[in-house]
């Protein structure tokens, strides 16, 4: 079998079809979110007051705490990005796990912020504020436990041989799919909490 | 550029071979199968429907006593709302879906442009056994206590909440949903990404074969609105599951309610595009067979290929026209009628190019040519009664009668069924390196064409008359009375389409194992699969081709080799 | 002479066509297939409109459906490769060609679908949605969906809704003749729809809505009433009658059916009043 055509295969692999898959994927994702958000604007806006009348004020500490812990992970998915580049698989590892970490505080504050609403008696069956704040949450959390699972099996995947140039799309998506969240995250901070 | 994947040693184990593969030929069947299963399920729904409204009160024949035992074998009221929910979530997801997408998609995709497989053979194995956990789990609603869904296919709330719909059947249904559009959304990103990046060196998007271009529309169409459907469906879980109040209206939300009608629109806004993802692959396949077997060039077939496009990216505009009686505002009212009657440009183009394949052809009508002759009688049929549902005045009379039914059952059921005969037929020496029997699939075409047109046709008429959907039984109304007749006509003919698919069944089996074997090229036509052995090697080809002309290239007078057609992979002749 | 008992086809087509529906849900008339061609009856100002459209839409499409069939049928008949044995190699790309296909899909476009559009807006500002206005005697009705039934309400003498005076029908909806209604609906659980099709409309009920709907019936007697929206088990027994009176006989039956609406506010009404003090015995 000539290699050069495989090498050169893998290349047209990597950086043609590899990100054009990414892309399409995000765009169902994308699809997902913008359907939650199109029915938050609608709730919003055809509503007198939002919050509607009644409904306690939620304080901004925790959902902070969460768009910290995210940024956090996010830069430190860079870093894992240059050392995979770098093929320097020790420091990615450690990149990695420290990304896990980081991602499960950002579980952490998810959960602290669920219990809290269900305190303030913001629980789901109050109605729709307190639904969408919950159920937009949870879809976001859920995905961003996806994310860890690629995150774990990359590090698993990151003790075989072949792995910088075999595994190279599916590490890139993975990181690219983390940062897709993480900017999510924010769009939903802004318009679910601060404005 | 284009990737080409190395090829790699076949495998040898059975699992490997037959349950797990990552060939995209292997999967392709496996949904074929799949399909074909829940075909018959949906399809034995369907009769029980029938049934119903044919001989209200009278216990199903055979196996009625086992089915039914508390009402002596007749279909109690919940179950046949049961049975008309599932038989169209059946045939929509469970049925079409896995045949025309799944399996002609995964089959004819990497075989027609030139490539060994699909982009991502693993991506497309998961595809295929998450459809068949979505499949487990629909199935398994029907066990439970209090049965499986039963709010119609579109599931509204509040009937599709816990309010209207206590139990575990509607949840799961749900969840199987979300499953199976989790294997749809998997399958549509290879689609895209295989089309676009693996077509054989020399073949540019308009020298692909129409029946690419069908499954590449719907691909786009699936990745972009089956998460709309998902978002809308998880939404419906949490409010059934964990209390949420996104749909909960009136008297079942207690404090800041949501709103059911939004419902609607999240789920029309993926459930227009989805019929068109349902039809277009068979309009891809229709207009390559028709130019095949006239064995003359298709008519316009970038026109085509490009109207098939116009109406992918319109029907994206137009999905209000479902809900007209849900009092949307006039501005929205007349603008979704005004956009929906813009598909009908490219829809006729499509017909006028049909028309002109065929036109001064040398028609050979082998049975997949007879099929799609078959289609566009029926989508002509089907898509000219659109116009009256498009229309907000005659919808207002019209909707959620059986006109609806039989509209959508000419344009989805017998367009994409005879379509997808017709690419049985035509397809099945490539899959299986046998032909399958001329006769007995004439009969299957003719049968099966008398036996649509009666039930749809009369479904029409009844729908027409008056008669409006999902009802036990009909005939409390005094107004529907006089429409027993044309009801037990249905069913007659519904009787005798099923009774038509026996042929196809026993000679479908038959010619797996006794047909006779099928040469490279039984069709005599030029594109990229009949260019390789009937069935395929694992690698499908030892060299990529590349390709130099259109896969139409049928009645050039100036060919010299004794062929009236020529293979992709050969120069163009000029005339 | 061929006579109905002597014709053994007639006698089986029967068999096969006529209705035999339980005779418990069904009025003993038999049924023939013909009769299952039929409109419901238009009693309204508004349906003809509808029928108008639903005619002009019919004929175009039998006009390019019969052009379609003679390409198909007729193309099929004279390029059979039989008869036709050497194609015409085009790819339809000429500008004739061309100018055919576009001149189609431009010819469909506004012979049906600008006039049907343009006609069916028209008539929904014109009519449909052209409520009666607050000058108007108009018969208002609230009316309620339910799980599975409708509930019907007149305001009664003080024209407002929602007081003791008003008149409220289960199953039975009264109106007079010839009068503009207007029915404002709502429903109490899960989405039904209000279908009149005598009237040749529908709308939907929908829970935390209001919806409306007018009309105006021309023509007396009892006519169906049917839920045309999904709502659960009863959905297929889920029908009112539409009574169309005289308007003196509905000024009558609404005299009567407000004194009946009241008598429970009278304490010495015998037929309504009717229970005694419960007494604990030792």
């Amino acid at each position: 079998m000539n290699n050069s055509i495989d090498e050169s295969n893998e290349v047209i692999m990597n950086t043609e079809v590899s990100p054009l898959a990414m892309t399409v994927a995000l765009i169902s994702f994308s699809m997902l979110f913008a359907t939650l958000i199109l029915g938050y604007f609608i709730f919003r806006f055809s509503n007198s007051a939002w919050p509607p009348i009644g409904v306690p004020k939620i304080s901004l500490s925790m959902p902070l705490i969460s768009t910290f812990f995210i940024l956090i992970s996010s830069i430190g998915i860079e870093f894992a990005k240059y050392y995979f580049k770098k093929s320097n698989v020790r420091l990615l590892r450690r990149t990695i796990l420290a990304v896990i970490f980081f991602g499960g505080c950002y579980f952490i504050s998810q959960i602290n912020f669920w219990t809290y609403l269900n305190v303030i008696n913001l629980a789901t069956h109050t109605g729709i504020y307190a639904s969408i704040l919950h159920g937009f949450t949870w879809i976001h959390s859920f995905h961003v436990a996806c994310a860890v699972v690629l995150l774990i099996s990359i590090f698993f995947l990151s003790f075989k041989e072949r792995f910088s140039g075999f595994h190279y799309g599916f590490v890139m998506n993975s990181f690219t799919f983390w940062h897709f969240l993480t900017l999510l995250w924010l769009l939903l901070f802004l318009i679910m909490f601060v404005f | 550029m284009t990737y080409v994947h190395p090829i790699h040693p076949a495998p040898t184990t059975f699992l490997k071979k037959y349950v797990f593969s990552m060939d995209h030929k292997v999967i392709g069947k496996q949904f074929l199968w799949y399909g074909i299963f829940f075909l018959g399920v949906g399809g034995m729904m369907a009769l029980l429907i029938r049934w119903t409204l044919a001989f209200p009160g009278e216990p199903f024949p055979v196996i009625g006593s086992i089915l039914f035992p508390y009402t002596n074998g007749v279909v109690p009221p919940d179950t046949y709302s049961m049975l008309f929910t599932l038989h169209g979530t059946i045939m929509i997801f469970y049925a079409i879906t896995p045949i025309l997408i799944g399996a002609f998609g995964n089959y004819c995709i990497p075989l027609l442009i030139g490539a060994r497989d699909m982009a991502f053979p693993l991506l497309n194995m998961l595809s295929f056994h998450i459809a068949v956990v979505s499949g487990v789990i629909l199935l398994g609603s029907l066990f439970l206590p209090l049965g499986g869904a039963a709010g119609g296919w579109t599931s509204y709330p509040t009937l599709s909440t816990a309010v209207g719909s206590p139990g575990a059947g509607q949840t799961f249904w749900c969840l199987a949903i979300f499953v199976l559009g989790v294997s749809s959304t998997m399958g549509a990103i290879n689609y895209i990404t295989t089309v676009i990046s693996f077509r054989a060196p020399g073949m540019g998007y308009f020298d692909m074969p129409l029946t690419i271009w069908g499954l590449w529309l719907t691909a786009i169409l699936n990745a972009i609105f089956i998460p709309v459907l998902s978002a809308g469906v998880l939404l419906l879980i949490f409010d059934r599951v964990f209390g949420t109040t996104f749909f909960l209206a009136g008297a079942a939300a207690t404090t800041g309610s949501g709103d059911p009608i939004l419902f609607q629109h999240v789920f029309w806004i993926f459930g227009h595009p989805e019929v068109y993802i349902l039809i277009l692959p068979a309009w891809g396949i229709v207009s390559d067979i028709l130019a095949f077997f006239s064995r003359k060039p298709a008519f316009g077939a970038k026109a085509t290929a490009l109207s098939m496009t116009a109406i992918t990216v319109l029907s994206t505009l137009v999905y209000g026209h479902h809900m007209f009686t849900t009092q949307m505002s006039p501005l929205l009212t007349q603008t979704f009628m005004t956009l929906t009657m813009t598909i009908s440009i490219p829809s006729a183009i499509l017909f006028a190019n049909w028309l002109g394949t065929i036109w001064k052809g040398s028609l050979r009508f082998d049975t997949p040519m007879l099929f799609s002759l078959g289609v566009v009688f029926v989508f002509g049929l089907g898509g000219l009664t659109g116009l009256y549902l498009g229309t907000a005045t005659t919808d207002f009379y019209l909707h959620d009668t059986y006109f609806v039914v039989g509209h959508f059952h000419y344009t989805m059921a017998a367009s994409v069924l005879l379509g997808g005969f017709g690419a049985t037929y035509y397809w099945f020496p490539k899959m299986f390196g046998r032909m399958m029997n001329e006769f007995w699939g004439k009969v299957h075409f003719w049968g099966s064409m008398i036996g649509l047109n009666g039930i749809f046709g009369g479904m029409l008429l009844v729908g027409y008359a008056g008669m409006h959907r999902r009802l036990y039984n009909p005939f409390v109304y005094e107004f529907m009375q006089s429409l027993a007749p044309m009801n037990l006509f249905i069913t007659w003919a519904a009787l005798f389409m099923g009774a038509a698919q026996l042929p196809f069944l026993w000679n479908f089996i038959y010619s797996l194992y006794r047909g006779p074997i099928a040469e490279a090229n039984p069709w005599k036509v030029g594109t990229l699969e009949w260019t390789v052995p009937s069935p395929p090697k694992t690698h499908n080809f030892d060299t990529i081709p590349v390709v130099k002309c259109g896969p139409h290239e049928l009645g050039n007078p100036n060919l010299k080799n004794g062929r009236d057609f020529q293979y992709q992979t050969e120069e163009l002749v000029k005339i | 002479m061929m006579s109905y008992e002597n014709n053994i086809f007639l006698k089986l087509l029967n068999y096969f066509l006529s209705s035999r529906v339980n005779p418990a849900t069904v009025s003993a008339r038999e049924y023939t297939l013909w009769d299952s061609f039929k409109l419901p009856e238009d009693i309204s100002t508004t349906g003809k409109y509808i029928d108008w459209l639903f005619n002009y839409i019919t004929l175009w499409n039998i006009f390019y459906f019969a052009l379609v069939c003679i390409g198909l049928f007729g193309f099929s008949y004279l390029y059979h490769h039989k008869r036709n044995k050497v194609p015409l190699y085009t790819h339809g790309y000429k500008k004739q060609q061309l100018a055919v296909t576009f001149i189609i899909g431009l010819a469909v476009f506004l012979t049906i679908d600008i006039f049907i559009a343009a006609k069916s807006s028209y008539d929904l500002k014109a009519y449909f949605w052209n409520f009666p206005s607050e000058n108007e005697e108009t018969i208002k009705i609230e009316v309620a969906a339910q799980q599975w039934m409708w509930t019907f309400r007149h305001a009664g003498p003080d024209n407002e809704f929602n007081t003791v005076d008003d008149i409220v029908t289960n199953h039975d909806l009264y109106i007079p003749v010839n009068k503009k209604v207007e029915i404002r609906l709502t429903s109490k659980d899960v989405i039904h729809s209000f279908y009149l099709p005598n009237a040749r409309t529908k709308i939907d009920a929908m829970p935390g809505r209001i919806s409306r709907l007018w009309f105006e019936a021309t023509k007396t007697g009892v006519f169906d009433i049917a839920c045309a929206e999904m709502c659960g088990t009863n959905h297929y027994k889920m029908q009112a009658k539409l009574i169309i009176y005289e308007q003196k006989d509905y000024q009558e039956w609404l005299t009567q059916a407000h004194k009946i609406a009241t008598y429970g506010l009278d304490p010495d009404h015998k037929e309504f009043n009717w229970g005694w003090p419960w007494r604990n015995e030792k």
